[in-house]
């Protein structure tokens, strides 16, 4: 429930707070309705529990969307192939007992936000107060946003289950996504919902069991997760270049963002002068997980251009892909012993392998001369690069040779410092994410009270162990919460603190 | 073995009938935000983003007519360059297309609807005045595909269709304003209009106003006519009673004046050398100007000092006598925006000329003197000054005395095209400075029209050496959003800002 106060109505026929004079309002309230009507048909064909047919068919109807489009149509389609119980193959298949192949098409339909289809109007501040439209656009026309799965997999037991696979493919398709873009203020607004970008994402995903050692008093057993993805842009809405996410834009001119990919970049940025340089900015384009961001202007063979007068690299003010946080794959590992029926011991491995990451920590200390690199910075450095005098296209460009002295001018650490430079590449690590070693009591210690049924005391200890080739504090770090949604702030690291290090103890008991 | 095949499910369910279900998926309408209001609920901060937009340029274009100078030294917008990917300085694009942007539209489509032609003429009068100032520091605009719909790359367009756009739009706001008929009324148009409180015949005046700027800017045109100009002005403002001025309520930094002390927005300029120099009599035969007091301010050793561009101010330090004041009149050392009580137009209340009677005087004087009436040219010169002396609350006495000094021409013989453009100067420092970039840039910037002017030694790297001729386009808007756009006309090259506008071109 809303309690406001206001003074002042301008539209004689719109009850709402704000419709008053913001000067004095006392609350304000924001109220969402929408609505959405599904219609849904399953059918499941099921052939002697070896073959399974699975057809659904979806129909929603939203409010959100424009009258034309309000309704739209979604199926998917399963199949599963259990072929170790097909009777006429049965027990014909060695070491492996159990193997089943599964394939599955899916289309999901997600309807639009609440009151996009007409911009709306905001209460102003201004002298005489009044309304005028908001920063969000229009879209008369918007459309469901289709996803498209379809995934591939197999799970395999072998030996009794001693080793076991799950291994599965998959690609995503994201097609007419709805995203709030910034767009030309020639829209009329500042930002436009509408319907654009069609992103790609494919993936595997490797489960393998093993317990080479099983007795009666010695247990040990490995599962180890395999994981890699890439999620590909092949288009991004309204002819744009990079969509971000304004929740990853903590610190400096950096940013969580999609980049439309190379050669649409590179044709964009390299008229009239070069600004898209293939070294530096291709390994972020296409991607949907780029560090966005700016850099040094360079001349065509990537010299950083040097301003004759400061001795400084002059910048390159747009946002392009600096760096692209993907990892190239992450494995989880997970070792189990039991000793004597009594002991476990248990060890959680965290390996990961590549990804960029911006290190907006050291960035912020070493602007404000707290980094250890700034320690030099009364020596006087040249920076390395060309002069940018109109001889920097030239086959003999002038080197540049004008010393500079940090500390002499504060704009060194201030402005002329870019990004560029604090993002890491390659990010690798190992981490000992967690060991638990715990003792079952015996039960003769527990006596012949009828109370307890078991009890056992467990010393555990997460993150003790971390070793990476990152300088900031931790690797594993992101500028948002899992709420934010979207590809996600991971790899931004600004004003984050490492995993800490835990350790406890403790008894368990069941009564 | 028997196959088995089981249908374990198959439903269909369709739970309304498609008319009922249209009916309850008809709740799209925002309960809290309307998404159309009538036409004076839109007027009023329209008005205030008019000045905004102004105002924020303002502050940056007012250093490179040097109006004022940043107290730091080495200031870009001091030596004539901009902030590379920054919107600082892209508040008119903002202003144009997006604050007043879409909401003239709304107007119009709400006032046709409901009769209200005054405020359909007056919409179209304010757009008509935003293509024009906008026009004058942008150049190339988006024009014809403006706020088109479900457009996402916009081409731009040259300046001389912006031009011809201004007036087209300007006939159409004077047939709406002429009309009496539908539910045209005083009392109508004064619920949302701040300015004229609904009198139609001074929107007419500004109309005609904004039509003198479109006609005389072109002064450098072999097509020029300086007649147009006069007839135009003529039939604008009569006396300042018809400035348009923008009231501030200024009892938050949201409803105060832009260059009052509660924004703090002037905290790190200081006013210039040039300008001291003008009215401190360096510039006009040693005559003390009676409005330097007024408009400007005297450091601890009741010595007038300005800044000069680029060089940063030396007095900037706590205690040292030459110290220059805030605009404000206070020494930077006051804080407290509670503790300073503002003066000339740098107070909180002070309401924003948009455009002046003595602007347009002087307007009149600079097109009589090409044509060669240089006894119309005297006349309106001397209204000129007399307009903003009164605007600027100079005690009769001294006006007078002023206007009788050896700082004014005393016959039409001796009036100079310097004379006419130096007091223009004077009446437009602060609010005025993109009409004064407009004369800089149509004189380009002769130490000959504005004595004692000098461009900056070192201009920024960007520049290659010329002075500055626009404003980029807003950065977070075209450059990052319509970028190959701008490649058509340069606007992506470095020294973009140095090239000339088609309005000051022969």
């Amino acid at each position: 429930m809303n309690t406001d106060y206001g003074e002042k109505v301008y539209l004689p026929d719109f009850n709402s707070i704000n419709n008053t004079d913001p000067a004095t309002q006392r609350d304000r309230s924001t109220l969402t309705r929408t609505r959405l009507v599904g219609a849904f048909a399953k059918a499941e064909i099921n052939f002697q529990e070896w073959l399974i047919f699975n057809l659904t068919g979806r129909n929603d109807w939203s409010s959100t969307l424009p009258v034309e489009n309000r309704s739209y149509f979604y199926p998917s389609a399963g199949m599963t192939l259990n072929f170790t119980d097909i009777p006429a193959l049965k027990g014909k298949f060695g070491p492996l007992n159990f193997g089943k192949i599964r394939a599955s098409f899916a289309q999901v339909g997600n309807p639009a936000p609440a009151y996009k289809i007409r911009a709306r109007l905001v209460s102003q501040t201004s002298t005489g107060g009044g309304f005028l439209f908001d920063f969000f656009g229009d879209n008369p026309s918007l459309k469901p946003e289709n996803v498209q799965s379809i995934e591939l997999g197999t799970e395999l037991a072998f030996f009794n289950d001693r080793v076991t696979l799950d291994f599965a493919w998959y690609s995503k398709s994201i097609k007419d996504q709805i995203v709030t873009q910034r767009l030309s203020y020639g829209t009329g607004f500042i930002f436009g919902l509408l319907n654009g970008g069609e992103l790609n994402t494919k993936g595997i995903e490797i489960q393998l069991g093993l317990t080479p050692v099983k007795r009666s008093d010695f247990r040990w057993s490995i599962n180890a997760n395999f994981t890699k993805y890439d999620t590909k842009v092949l288009n991004l809405p309204a002819e744009v270049s990079e969509y971000y996410d304004s929740d990853t834009w903590a610190y400096d001119n950096v940013r969580a963002s999609a980049f439309a990919p190379a050669d649409v970049l590179a044709a964009r940025f390299n008229s009239p002068t070069n600004l898209f340089y293939d070294d530096l900015n291709s390994r972020g384009a296409g991607s949907a997980t780029a560090i966005g961001g700016w850099s040094y202007l360079r001349n065509s063979k990537g010299d950083i251009l040097i301003d004759p007068n400061t001795g400084f690299p002059l910048r390159n003010a747009n946002f392009l892909p600096i760096g692209d946080r993907n990892p190239d794959f992450v494995i989880g590992l997970i070792n189990e012993f039991r000793l004597f029926n009594q002991v476990n011991i248990s060890f959680l491995l965290d390996i990961r392998k590549g990804g960029d990451i911006f290190n907006g920590n050291e960035m912020f200390l070493y602007r404000n001369g707290l980094s250890t690199r700034t320690l030099d910075r009364e020596t006087p450095i040249v920076f390395k690069g060309v002069v940018k005098d109109g001889m920097e296209e030239s086959a003999t460009p002038t080197q540049n040779t004008k010393e500079i002295i940090p500390i002499a001018d504060e704009t060194y650490y201030t402005t002329v410092i870019q990004p560029e430079d604090f993002v890491e590449r390659d990010i690798n690590w190992v981490r000992l994410r967690d060991v638990t070693i715990s003792y079952d009591l015996p039960m003769r210690w527990l006596g012949s009270q009828k109370v307890v049924k078991y009890a056992s005391v467990f010393v555990n200890g997460t993150d003790l162990f971390l070793s990476t080739n990152y300088t900031g504090a931790d690797p594993y770090v992101s500028t948002t919460s899992p709420a934010t949604g979207g590809a996600g702030g991971f790899g931004m690291d600004f004003g984050k603190i490492s995993l800490p290090r835990t350790f406890s103890a403790g008894l368990s008991v069941t009564f | 073995m028997k196959n088995k095949i089981t249908v374990s499910s198959l439903a269909l369910v369709l739970l309304f009938v498609l008319n009922g279900c249209d009916k309850y998926l008809d709740v799209n309408q925002d309960p809290t935000f309307p998404q159309t209001a009538e036409s004076f609920a839109i007027l009023p901060p329209m008005l205030a983003q008019m000045v905004r937009g102004e105002a924020f340029d303002s502050r940056y274009v007012g250093q490179y007519v040097q109006n004022w100078a940043s107290t730091a030294s080495n200031n870009a917008f001091d030596r004539q360059g901009y902030t590379p990917g920054s919107d600082a300085a892209g508040e008119k694009w903002r202003q144009h297309y997006w604050a007043i942007g879409k909401n003239i539209d709304l107007i119009v489509e709400q006032s046709t609807a409901r009769s209200q032609w005054d405020y359909v003429g007056v919409a179209k009068a304010i757009r008509a005045w935003s293509w024009q100032s906008s026009t004058d520091v942008y150049g190339e605009m988006i024009l014809s595909q403006a706020w088109e719909p479900n457009r996402y790359v916009f081409d731009f367009e040259t300046q001389d269709l912006v031009y011809n756009e201004v007036n087209r739009l300007s006939q159409e706001a004077l047939t709406d304003l002429a009309r009496t008929d539908g539910n045209v009324s005083e009392a109508g148009l004064g619920r949302g209009d701040l300015v004229y409180k609904g009198k139609r015949e001074q929107w007419i005046k500004f109309v005609y106003g904004n039509l003198a700027r479109n006609a005389h800017h072109i002064s450098n045109k072999s097509n020029y006519d300086p007649d147009k100009v006069i007839e135009y002005v003529d039939k604008s403002f009569a006396s300042n009673a018809d400035n348009f001025n923008v009231p501030h309520a200024g009892t938050n930094s949201a409803d105060g004046n832009f260059y009052g002390p509660t924004r703090n927005n002037m905290r790190t300029y200081r006013q210039t050398e040039f300008i001291v120099g003008l009215l401190n009599g360096t510039a006009f035969n040693g005559v003390t100007d009676p409005r330097l007091p007024l408009m400007l301010s005297i450091s601890p050793d009741t010595v007038y000092r300005g800044v000069v561009p680029g060089a940063g101010d030396p007095t900037n330090t706590n205690n040292n006598p030459k110290r220059i004041p805030l605009v404000w009149g206070v020494s930077p050392s006051v804080t407290n925006a509670a503790q300073i009580p503002g003066k000339y137009i740098f107070t909180d209340k002070a309401a924003h000329p948009i455009m002046t009677y003595s602007e347009l005087q002087f307007i009149k004087a600079e097109a009589a003197f090409i044509k060669g009436d240089k006894a119309m040219a005297y006349d309106a010169f001397k209204k000129g000054i007399t307009a903003h002396m009164d605007f600027a609350a100079v005690a009769a006495a001294d006006r007078d005395a002023y206007l009788a000094s050896a700082a004014v021409p005393q016959d039409a013989a001796a009036l100079t095209l310097s004379d006419i453009m130096m007091q223009k100067y004077i009446s437009l420092w602060v609010h005025g400075a993109l009409e004064t970039w407009v004369d800089m840039r149509r004189h380009h910037y002769s130490d000959q029209v504005y004595k004692g002017f000098v461009i900056p030694a070192t201009l920024y790297i960007d520049n290659g050496g010329k002075p500055v001729y626009r404003l980029r386009p807003r950065y977070n808007s075209e450059y990052v959003w319509n970028r190959e756009s701008l490649d058509v006309f340069g606007g992506n090259n470095p020294d973009y800002h140095t090239y000339e506008l088609w309005f000051s071109k022969p």
